[in-house]
C-alpha cells in the first residue's frame, strides 16, 4: 500500500460545498484531468504549486486553508 | 480510466502480442530446422506493419468513447508519469545493449545479436507503457 503523502487538502470539502462542483469540472478549471483531481482528493498525488493555487483561486480562499502539512502522515 | 492508461494499454499489448508472436514463430522454425533461424525481413516487415495498423486501430476505438480526452495534452501528473515511463524505458535500452554485446562476444553469432537487440527494443518499449499502467493504478508517484 503506498504511503500516504504528508501534504493534506480539504478539496473534496471545498468542491462539494462548491454547488456540488464535479472533479471533471475542477478539472477542467485548473487544467488537469479527472483522474488527477481524484488523486489530488485521496492524497495520492501532490500537484505542482501553480496547480496548488489554482486551485484556491477556484475556491476563493487562501492556499493554506486548502492545502496544510501533515504531521502524522508516513512519507516514503 | 484515463485516455492516457487506455492508450498505454493499447500499445503493451500490441507490441508484447506482436513481439511475442514473431519470436513464437522464431523459435517454432529454429525447432523445425535444428538451427537458429535467420532474420526474415519480410516478415519483419509484415510484423511492423501490423503492429502500426493495430496500434492506429486501437487508438481510434478508444478515442471513439472520450474524443475530448484523446485530444487533450498531457496533464502535469500524466506527464509525471510518462516521464518515469522513458527513464525506465531508458534503462532497459542501455542495459539491453550491454547484453546484446555480450551475447555477440559469447557467441560470434550476427544473428544471435540481431535478435537480442530485437528483444530489448520491444522490453524498453513495453516498460515504458507498462510504467504508466502501474502508476496509474498504483496512485501515488
Amino acid at each position: 500500500m503506498p504511503a500516504r503523502l504528508p501534504i493534506g487538502n480539504r478539496v473534496k470539502q471545498l468542491r462539494e460545498a462548491q454547488n456540488g462542483m464535479t472533479q471533471s469540472e475542477l478539472g477542467e478549471a485548473i487544467g488537469v484531468t479527472r483522474q488527477t483531481v481524484a488523486a489530488i482528493e485521496q492524497r495520492r498525488y501532490s500537484p505542482s504549486l501553480e496547480t496548488a493555487f489554482r486551485i484556491a483561486k477556484v475556491f476563493n480562499t487562501p492556499i493554506d486553508s486548502v492545502f496544510y502539512w501533515d504531521e502524522g502522515a508516513s512519507s516514503t | 480510466m484515463s485516455f492516457q492508461v487506455r492508450s498505454a494499454w493499447v500499445m503493451a499489448i500490441a507490441t508484447l502480442g506482436l513481439g511475442g508472436y514473431y519470436f513464437g514463430l522464431l523459435i517454432g522454425i529454429s525447432r523445425h530446422t535444428g538451427a537458429l533461424a535467420t532474420p526474415d525481413v519480410p516478415l519483419l516487415v509484415t510484423g511492423v506493419v501490423l503492429l502500426i495498423i493495430a496500434v492506429i486501430v486501437g487508438h481510434i476505438a478508444i478515442a471513439i468513447f472520450n474524443p475530448k480526452e484523446a485530444n487533450a495534452a498531457l496533464d502535469e501528473r500524466e506527464r509525471d508519469i510518462e516521464r518515469r515511463g522513458i527513464a525506465l524505458s531508458a534503462q532497459f535500452s542501455w542495459v539491453g545493449s550491454v547484453l546484446s554485446l555480450v551475447v555477440y562476444l559469447a557467441t560470434g553469432s550476427g544473428v544471435w545479436l540481431f535478435y537480442a537487440i530485437l528483444g530489448s527494443l520491444i522490453l524498453s518499449q513495453a516498460s515504458s507503457y507498462l510504467t504508466t499502467i502501474y502508476y496509474h493504478y498504483r496512485g501515488t508517484l
